[in-house]
C-alpha cells in the first residue's frame, strides 16, 4: 500500500514561466507573511502565465489565459469595502481560489485575529459574539465556514417574498446567530444563519456553460423539467453551478453580491470593475501540477486529465460518464509500468495507487440511494452507478453536469449530525411535495437551496462541486465536513455503505491528491 | 392524494380470489416495488409482485423509474409474451406516490438466474477504442456525447397532449422537446393563438377505491407549462390556459391519460 503524502508545507512561492519576470510576489510580501503564501488586499503581485504553489501534496498549478495581471489596482486584489477585504481574502491562488483552514489558520496566528478575514458580518460564528476571540471565529477556524445569511422568507431575485413552503424552527443555535435579536430569524430584517465554505474562483468555463449532451436539452433543469435561469442582463440561459445554492448564476451577478455582503461595500461595483472581475475569474485555471510522490502533472507521459493545461485546453459542459471518455481521462500509462517481477520505484508504486483509485472513481458501482433531489429525478431509488457515471460526471471538472443540486445527506439529519452549526426543524405544510427520503419534518443544518425556493423538497440540497485543486483547499464540502481526503472517502463509504477496501480507499485519497 | 370509491358494486370485485391477471387485462394497483440488484456492473430494474405474480414495471423513457420508500401506482396491460426485470410485463405507466411509505425497502439481490439474464447491461468499451486510448491518451477525453432525443413535429392547429405521473408536474425529456418545438412554432407564427388546457386525474384501483390527485394539480401542470413556453419565447399574452379541476370518471382502464395537458398552437389569421 502506498501511503499517505507528508504534511510538511514547503513554504517557498514559486514563480515560473512567465512570470518568473515578475517577482513581485515573494519580493512585497512582509516577513510574517511570507511563511503562508498569504496574499493580501491592497498587495502587488504579478500573475503572468504560471504560478506555482506548495502544499502538503506537491505543488498547485495556476494558469492565466489572458493578459498579465498587476494586482495592485485591479477590483479583485482591492480592498473595495469598509471591512478591508478584498476577494482574494477568502479566493487565494495558493488555496485552488478558494481558502484552506490552513490558511486560515496561519493568518489569524500571523495577525492575531485582526486579519480583515475575520470580520465580524461573516468572518465570525456572529457579528454580535467579542471579536477578537478564537471561539467567536471557531468555525471559520476550524472549518472554514463563513456565515451566508439568507433571508426569512425566502427573496426572488426582483425582491420580493416567496411563501416558503415550510415553517422553520431553530432547534439548537451554538453561534446564538439565529436567535440573535439584530442578526437572527425574529430581527427587523429576519435572516437564516447559516455557514459555508468558499468555492474555487477557477476553472469557470466548466461552471458557465450550459451542459450539453444532458437531455432532454441544455435549457432544461434535468430534474423537475423546469427552465434553466436565464441571464438578467442578456436574456440568455445560464448554468446553475456557480454557487452552491444556485441563487445568483452569473460572475457579475456573484461579483456584486460579494462586494456588498462579504466585502461590506456601500457603492456598487462599477461596470469597469465588474468586467474586469469577470474577465480575471474567466482567464484563471487551477490544478495540482506537481505531485510530492507521482511527479509531474500533465505533459507528455502523463495521464491527459491532468493538471491545469488540461482545465484550459479541454471540453467545458460535457459529460465523461461512458466507457471511452472518462471524467478525467485514462490513467493506464500508470497501471503497469513494469514486467511481472520488476520491482517498482516508489514513484510508479504511488502512480500506479492513482491509477487504480481512477477506476475505482469511474468503475466500482454502488447503491446510491435516498438522495433528494437526485434519486427522484427519475433515475429511481436506488440507482447503481460508480462516482463518476453518478454524480461526479463533468468532464475534467468533476461535478454533476446535469446540473446537480441533490441532498447527499451532509446537511441533513439522520447522516450528518454536527454540534457546532445550528440546527433547524423544517416542517412542509400538507400541500407541499415532501422531500422524497425525509418526508414533512426534516432536521436540518442548512436548508440549502430551500433557502433560495422555499420548496420543502429542496431541504437540504446544494450544487456538487468541481474535484479540481482539491489539495490545496481542505476542509470539504460545503459545511466543511471533511477535514481530509481520507475523511471524504469514509464519509461516502458510511453514507452508501460502500464497503470500500482500505487499499482503495487509499487509491482514491492519491486519485484525489493529484486533481 | 385522496382516496374515494365508486360504491360497493366496484368493491365486490376485491373479495374475489386474487390470481394472477391473464394477458391483455387492464390492472391498477398499488404497491411498493422491489429493486432488483443486477451485477456488479449493470444497472437495478424494478418489479412489483402483485396477486402471487411478478410484474416488471416499465414506463416511457424519462417518466419516472420507481423508487424505494414510495409506493408505485401500476396501471397499464399485462403483456401477452413481453418480460421485464424477470417478471411479466406491464405495459403502461408506473408513477412513484409522494408520501414516504418506509415499508418499501427491499433490493432483492443478483441471483445466478437475474444474472444471466443480463438485464441492465451497458456496452463495454471495445477492443478498438481500448487500442484508441493505448495509442492517444488523449482520445479518452474526447467529446462523446448520448444521442440527442428527436425532435418531435408539431403543425399548426393539432392538439398535442402531455401526460403526467400521478401529483407530479414534471413532464419527461421527450414532453420537454416537444414544448420546445410549440415555442419555436408559435414563435415563428403571427398573431399566434396557444391554448393550454391542464387537468388533474382520477384512477379507479382493481380493488374499487379511486385515487383522485390533489386539487391543485391541474392550476401547477398548467402554470408551468405556461411558464416554460413563454420562457422558451412564445409570445406574451399569446397563451389562454384553462384549468380543468374537475376530475373524469375513472374507468380503471388506462386512467393515466387523465393526468395530461393538452396544448395547441394556432393562429387567428
Amino acid at each position: 500500500m502506498v501511503s499517505q503524502p507528508s504534511t510538511r508545507r514547503f513554504p517557498v512561492l514559486l514563480l515560473i514561466g512567465a512570470s518568473l519576470t515578475f517577482g513581485v510576489a515573494v519580493a512585497t510580501q512582509s516577513a510574517e507573511y511570507a511563511e503562508n503564501q498569504w496574499w493580501g488586499p491592497g498587495e502587488e503581485h504579478t500573475i503572468g502565465d504560471t504560478l506555482e504553489f506548495t502544499n502538503d501534496y506537491g505543488r498547485l498549478r495556476l494558469i492565466n489565459t489572458g493578459e498579465l495581471i498587476n494586482t495592485a489596482g485591479h477590483p479583485f486584489f482591492e480592498p473595495l469595502g469598509e471591512n478591508g477585504r478584498a476577494c482574494v481574502t477568502c479566493h487565494q491562488p495558493s488555496d485552488a481560489m478558494s481558502l484552506s483552514v490552513k490558511t486560515i489558520r496561519a493568518q489569524w496566528d500571523a495577525t492575531d485575529g485582526n486579519d480583515p478575514l475575520f470580520a465580524a458580518i461573516d468572518g465570525s460564528n456572529c457579528p454580535s459574539l467579542p471579536q477578537g476571540e478564537e471561539a467567536s471565529h471557531s468555525l471559520l477556524l476550524t472549518k472554514g465556514l463563513f456565515r451566508i445569511p439568507r433571508p426569512w422568507p425566502p427573496k426572488a431575485a426582483d425582491g420580493s417574498v416567496i411563501e416558503p413552503e415550510f415553517d422553520l424552527e431553530v432547534v439548537s443555535d451554538p453561534t446564538g446567530c439565529n436567535l440573535d435579536p439584530e442578526y437572527g430569524m425574529f430581527s427587523d430584517d429576519p435572516a437564516v444563519s447559516v455557514f459555508r465554505r468558499p468555492r474555487p474562483v477557477a476553472n469557470m468555463k466548466y461552471l458557465l456553460t450550459l451542459p450539453n449532451g444532458v437531455t432532454p436539452h441544455e435549457y432544461f433543469m434535468y430534474n423537475d423539467k423546469s427552465l434553466l435561469p436565464t441571464d438578467p442582463e442578456t436574456g440568455e440561459f445560464v448554468s446553475v453551478q456557480l454557487m452552491s445554492d444556485g441563487r445568483l448564476p452569473t460572475l457579475r451577478g456573484q461579483a456584486g453580491d460579494a462586494s456588498s455582503t462579504h466585502l461590506e461595500m456601500i457603492a456598487e461595483l462599477s461596470e469597469e470593475e465588474l468586467r474586469q472581475i469577470e474577465e480575471f475569474e474567466r482567464s484563471i485555471y487551477v490544478a495540482q501540477g506537481f505531485s510530492n510522490q507521482a511527479g509531474e502533472l500533465g505533459g507528455p507521459g502523463t495521464p491527459p486529465g491532468l493538471g491545469p493545461e488540461a482545465m484550459r485546453d479541454g471540453p467545458p459542459g460535457e459529460l465523461g460518464n461512458n466507457p471511452v471518455n472518462r471524467v478525467f481521462g485514462t490513467f493506464n500509462m500508470w497501471l503497469h509500468q513494469r514486467g511481472d517481477g520488476e520491482e517498482l520505484t516508489s514513484q510508479e508504486e504511488f502512480q500506479a495507487s492513482v491509477a487504480r483509485g481512477a477506476d475505482v472513481f469511474f468503475d466500482k458501482r454502488f447503491f446510491i440511494q435516498d438522495v433528494g433531489v437526485y434519486n427522484d429525478k427519475g433515475l429511481g431509488n436506488p440507482f447503481k452507478r460508480s462516482c463518476a457515471s453518478g454524480c461526479h460526471n463533468t468532464v475534467l471538472a468533476g461535478m454533476d453536469l446535469a446540473p446537480g443540486f441533490m441532498d447527499l445527506g451532509l446537511n441533513n439529519w439522520p447522516w450528518n449530525q454536527r454540534d457546532d452549526l445550528p440546527l433547524f426543524k423544517a416542517t412542509c405544510h400538507d400541500d407541499a411535495v415532501p422531500q422524497s427520503y425525509l418526508g414533512r419534518v426534516i432536521y436540518t443544518h442548512d436548508p440549502g437551496r430551500a433557502l433560495v425556493t422555499g420548496r420543502c423538497s429542496d431541504i437540504g440540497a446544494s450544487m456538487t462541486q468541481q474535484m479540481r485543486g482539491l489539495a490545496a483547499r481542505a476542509p470539504y464540502f460545503m459545511g466543511g465536513e471533511a477535514d481530509t481526503l481520507r475523511e471524504m472517502v469514509d464519509f461516502y463509504d458510511r453514507r452508501f455503505n460502500i464497503r470500500y477496501s482500505e487499499q482503495e480507499k487509499q487509491d482514491l485519497v492519491n486519485f484525489m491528491s493529484v486533481l | 392524494m385522496r382516496f374515494g370509491s365508486l360504491g360497493p358494486w366496484l368493491a365486490l370485485g376485491a373479495l374475489s380470489v386474487a390470481v394472477p391477471a391473464s394477458a391483455q387485462q387492464h390492472v391498477s394497483f398499488v404497491t411498493c416495488p422491489v429493486a432488483q440488484d443486477t451485477g456488479d456492473r449493470s444497472d437495478v430494474c424494478f418489479f412489483v409482485r402483485h396477486e402471487g405474480e411478478r410484474y416488471g414495471v416499465s414506463s416511457p423513457p424519462d417518466w419516472g423509474n420507481p423508487q424505494l420508500g414510495h409506493k408505485l401506482l401500476v396501471e397499464g396491460v399485462v403483456s401477452e409474451d413481453g418480460r421485464e426485470c424477470g417478471g411479466v410485463e406491464i405495459e403502461g405507466r408506473a408513477s412513484v406516490l409522494p408520501e414516504l411509505s418506509s415499508e418499501c425497502d427491499e433490493i432483492a439481490p443478483a441471483t445466478p438466474e437475474i444474472l444471466a439474464l443480463e438485464l441492465g447491461r451497458r456496452p463495454d468499451i471495445t477492443e478498438a477504442q481500448r487500442a484508441m486510448i493505448l495509442a492517444d491518451p488523449a482520445s479518452s477525453l474526447q467529446i462523446m456525447r448520448l444521442p440527442a432525443l428527436p425532435v418531435p413535429e408539431v403543425a399548426l392547429g393539432r392538439t398535442e397532449t402531455i401526460y403526467f405521473p400521478f401529483e407530479r408536474d414534471r413532464a419527461s425529456g421527450p414532453d420537454a422537446m416537444l414544448m420546445l418545438e410549440l415555442a419555436r412554432l408559435a414563435e415563428a407564427t403571427s398573431d399566434v393563438a396557444i391554448s393550454v388546457r391542464a387537468f388533474r386525474g382520477a384512477t379507479l384501483l382493481d380493488n374499487g377505491e379511486i385515487l383522485e390527485e390533489r386539487e391543485d394539480m391541474a392550476r401547477q401542470r398548467g402554470e408551468k407549462i405556461v411558464g416554460i413556453l413563454e420562457g422558451l419565447g412564445a409570445p406574451e399574452g399569446s397563451i389562454d390556459l384553462e384549468i380543468v379541476s374537475e376530475v373524469e370518471e375513472p374507468t380503471g382502464r388506462a386512467d393515466w391519460q387523465s393526468r395530461r395537458a393538452e396544448l395547441r398552437v394556432s393562429t387567428t389569421r
